[in-house]
């Protein structure tokens, strides 16, 4: 046989190897894979849910699964409807409005699992920004029925349309961006300081989209598929290190989009903070019970008390 | 359409098919389709500048042939000439040439004013002109024939694996592979082109990509704010991606053409095992550095006419090789750097003629210190301008400590570039720049496989363009 075929079929193998090896582990070698898996239990749970209950969905990135004492969340919440409280969550790591916006099509909206209130739990550029992996988001986020949708929607080029095909068609290609933070934020010296010193330095600006507009749309979408199912939207700025409110523009969008905007989040110590960016389990717990007692839930949640 | 770019490879894709179906007539055509669509992906309005040269080089030459007189040929050539430098001039460096006359003036107290000349530079216009120029010269001399057919030629200047960003290939070696029957791509073929392409793929996304990422932190930060190890790291960084970046592309350029049925001269010979400058410029950016001894520094007296000459035709062929690698001083410094050294080095072996370097300390030594000598014209050559430049320089020997960039720095050389240093050093024991082909297949499998599972998981953090498609 010609040596280079051997070496191609030898090649091939070796890939389908790993391909197959990432189908079986993947959820054992990530935790956020394993959540992202674990998307349509969630659903399920949602779905059939006590029909007297309120069907809670937590959506956001790692600032929402470190920020939200969930327990405390499910027993005030129920305080305040006066009916059991099913929570649900969805929350990747890094994941961003795009993410939120397909990820809740494919596995709630279109799964029939629609909840009766979504708590958007966001940083000030989550909503905004527009920090894409296009087919990341392809691959985990959007159904096979909105794919057609999204690559229109996203007017994508020959280029991100293969990238976007590869990562549907592999694990391997879909996980690939996994791997190099896995091992150099471990093992490589000092990795995350100069990161972050580079990033902030605006090496990081050339993934930045120059049109945050498409961000904005993205999450107009959500709020509009929400409301067209009756779902009840609020948005929940978490709290940073440093102090912050959400953009004029985000604002503006969710009173459009008829969604309840909860006020600043309240400035909590740094030591809450314990690697610079996520609560710990004490800053979540304050942060909670201080977002349950901010003033305005109340009427807004007065049809969700009624059971409507 | 850039090589890394899924949309290359689809492009590639559709037209090796259709060349495969076509006989060598069609092949050639759809060739110079699929470059001029390449091209014109770029910037579709510098489709005519292209044609231009095209047209205009395939006429002189024609004329140049079919001249009665030396005199009337002498005017063809010389033609030919001022309208390719002409292009060349008008598009790449008008602007500088405005702006820094303009500084004159208002340093000479005529207040001149500032002014700015911004002319959008056609992707590859070094190249496809200094490859036109070779041609017609080459005609002039008596070198190679004229070619007979417009489409023909039209596609040995526009040939897309190498359009934008070389090697710039002679009309006597790219010519008559044009225009003769070219081999179909068997298995050797398929083979070579193989390890060429993906060694250029990791060169450019695994090696270039990666290094920019940490070059560009150091050459976009305040100088003076550096420590010095950090300018160390951030040089050497540099050195790497634009090793990695052009040599990658020569490399994929190579094996595309490689799978279409053309042979591409080799363009890197792995230049940071040199161990004197005539060594680095004979392995690095190889068809440039041929070109300018063929067509300028031969021609200017080469080292006829004593070592005073011999300095002065190295130093403007440097300079002229600096600057043509962009409008701006600091590659006409870097350019400088080089000729200085190129004429030092010369005069060292008029001085102890013959002297072999034969012990292995010494080899060590001439290779340290060539390899740190190459990173300081880098410096040069990077940096956005000379007084930065000469601000770096000063921070090398400043703040010595280790800080979060540099053992970022460290560690990341030793994640991507030992294993690629440890390959090229066992080619250069081998003194074979294919020896892997040689080799059992399962080894070069397993190599294969690595530089695939490279490129796969450890992409750059920010996507960086091919440097060179800017000269």
């Amino acid at each position: 046989m010609n040596t280079e075929l051997r070496v191609f079929i030898a090649l091939l193998l070796a890939l389908l190897g790993l391909e197959a090896a990432a189908r079986l582990f993947e959820t054992r070698l990530s935790k956020d894979i394993a959540h992202l898996r674990s998307l349509p239990a969630e659903a399920a749970r949602l779905r059939d849910a006590p029909a007297d209950s309120c069907k809670v969905l937590i959506l956001g990135n790692s600032l929402a699964r470190a920020g939200l004492d969930r327990e405390r969340l499910t027993r005030g919440l129920q305080a305040k409807l006066g009916r059991p409280v099913v929570l649900a969550a969805m929350h990747p790591d890094g994941s961003r409005i795009e993410e939120w916006q397909y990820g809740y099509r494919r596995y709630f909206e279109q799964t029939g699992a629609r909840p009766d209130l979504v708590l958007l739990c966001t940083g000030r550029a989550h909503l905004l920004d527009g920090l894409r992996d296009l087919d990341a988001v392809a691959a985990f986020h959007v159904s096979w029925r909105d794919l057609p949708g999204f690559v229109r929607e996203q007017k994508l080029g020959v280029d991100a349309l293969c990238q976007v095909i590869a990562a549907r068609a592999s694990a391997l290609f879909a996980h690939r961006r996994r791997v190099q933070p896995l091992l150099f934020y471990h093992w490589m010296p000092r990795y995350e300081p100069t990161v972050n010193l580079i990033q902030a330095a605006g090496q990081g600006a050339a993934r930045r989209s120059a049109a945050p507009e498409e961000s904005a749309r993205a999450f107009l979408g959500l709020l509009q598929t929400c409301r067209a199912a009756g779902t009840r939207v609020a948005l929940l700025p978490v709290p940073l290190p440093e102090p912050y409110e959400l953009p004029t523009g985000v604002v503006e969008a969710a009173q459009l989009g008829g969604a309840f905007t909860l006020g600043p989040p309240p400035r909590l110590p740094a030591r809450h903070f314990p690697d610079g960016y996520h609560l710990d389990a004490e800053g979540a717990a304050l942060w909670t019970a201080a977002l349950l007692e901010q003033r305005g839930w109340d009427a807004w949640l007065s049809e969700l008390r009624s059971g409507r | 359409m850039w090589f890394n770019s899924f949309e290359f490879w689809v492009f590639f894709g559709l037209v090796a098919m259709g060349c495969w179906r076509l006989d060598h007539a069609g092949r050639n055509r759809l060739l110079l389709a699929a470059s001029y669509f390449f091209y014109g992906c770029y910037d579709w309005r510098f489709l005519g500048l292209i044609l231009f040269c095209s047209a205009v080089n395939y006429h002189a030459a024609v004329r140049i042939v079919a001249a009665p007189n030396p005199i009337r040929r002498r005017r063809w050539l010389v033609l030919a000439v001022a309208v390719s430098l002409g292009v060349l001039g008008v598009f790449k460096y008008l602007g500088f040439f405005v702006r820094e006359a303009s500084r004159v003036l208002t340093w000479a107290g005529l207040d001149a004013g500032p002014w700015a000349l911004e002319i959008l530079l056609p992707a590859g216009i070094s190249f496809f002109t200094f490859q036109a120029l070779s041609y017609t010269i080459d005609v002039y001399r008596g070198d190679t024939r004229p070619c007979r057919d417009f489409a023909d030629f039209a596609l040995f200047i526009s040939f897309f694996p190498q359009l934008v960003a070389g090697p710039i290939e002679r009309s006597s070696h790219l010519l008559p592979q044009v225009e003769r029957p070219r081999p179909p791509c068997d298995g050797v073929r398929f083979r070579r082109g193989l390890h060429l392409v993906l060694t250029g793929l990791f060169l450019k996304v695994g090696i270039a990509d990666n290094m920019a990422w940490l070059a560009g932190h150091v050459f976009g930060a305040a100088p003076e704010t550096l420590a010095g190890p950090e300018v160390l790291f951030g040089v050497y960084a540099f050195a790497f991606q634009i090793y990695g970046d052009f040599a990658g592309y020569s490399a994929i350029a190579c094996g595309t053409a490689c799978w279409l049925g053309f042979d591409l001269m080799t363009n890197f010979r792995r230049p940071y095992f040199a161990l004197d400058p005539r060594d680095f410029w004979q392995r690095w950016h190889i068809s440039l550095s041929t070109w300018l001894r063929d067509y300028l520094y031969i021609p200017l007296g080469g080292n006829r006419g004593g070592s005073g000459r011999t300095a002065r035709n190295l130093m403007v062929t440097m300079l002229l090789g600096g600057l043509w690698h962009g409008a701006a001083w600091t590659f006409v410094v870097w350019g400088g750097i080089h000729g200085l050294w190129l004429g030092l080095h010369r005069a060292c072996l008029r001085w102890r003629p013959g002297a072999a370097v034969t012990a292995p300390w010494l080899k060590g030594v001439k290779w340290f210190v060539t390899f740190h000598l190459v990173c300081l014209t880098w410096l040069a050559f990077r940096a956005d301008s000379l007084r930065d430049a000469l601000t770096l320089l000063g921070r090398l020997g400043a703040d010595w400590r280790l800080t979060d960039y540099s053992l970022t720095c460290l560690g990341m050389f030793g994640f991507f570039l030992l294993p690629w240093l440890a390959y090229e050093a066992w080619l250069e024991r081998r003194r074979e720049d294919e020896a892997l082909l040689k080799i059992s297949w399962g080894w070069r499998a397993v190599f294969y496989l690595y530089l695939i599972l490279m490129l796969l998981f450890f992409p750059p953090p920010v996507p960086a363009e091919f440097i060179y498609f800017r000269f």
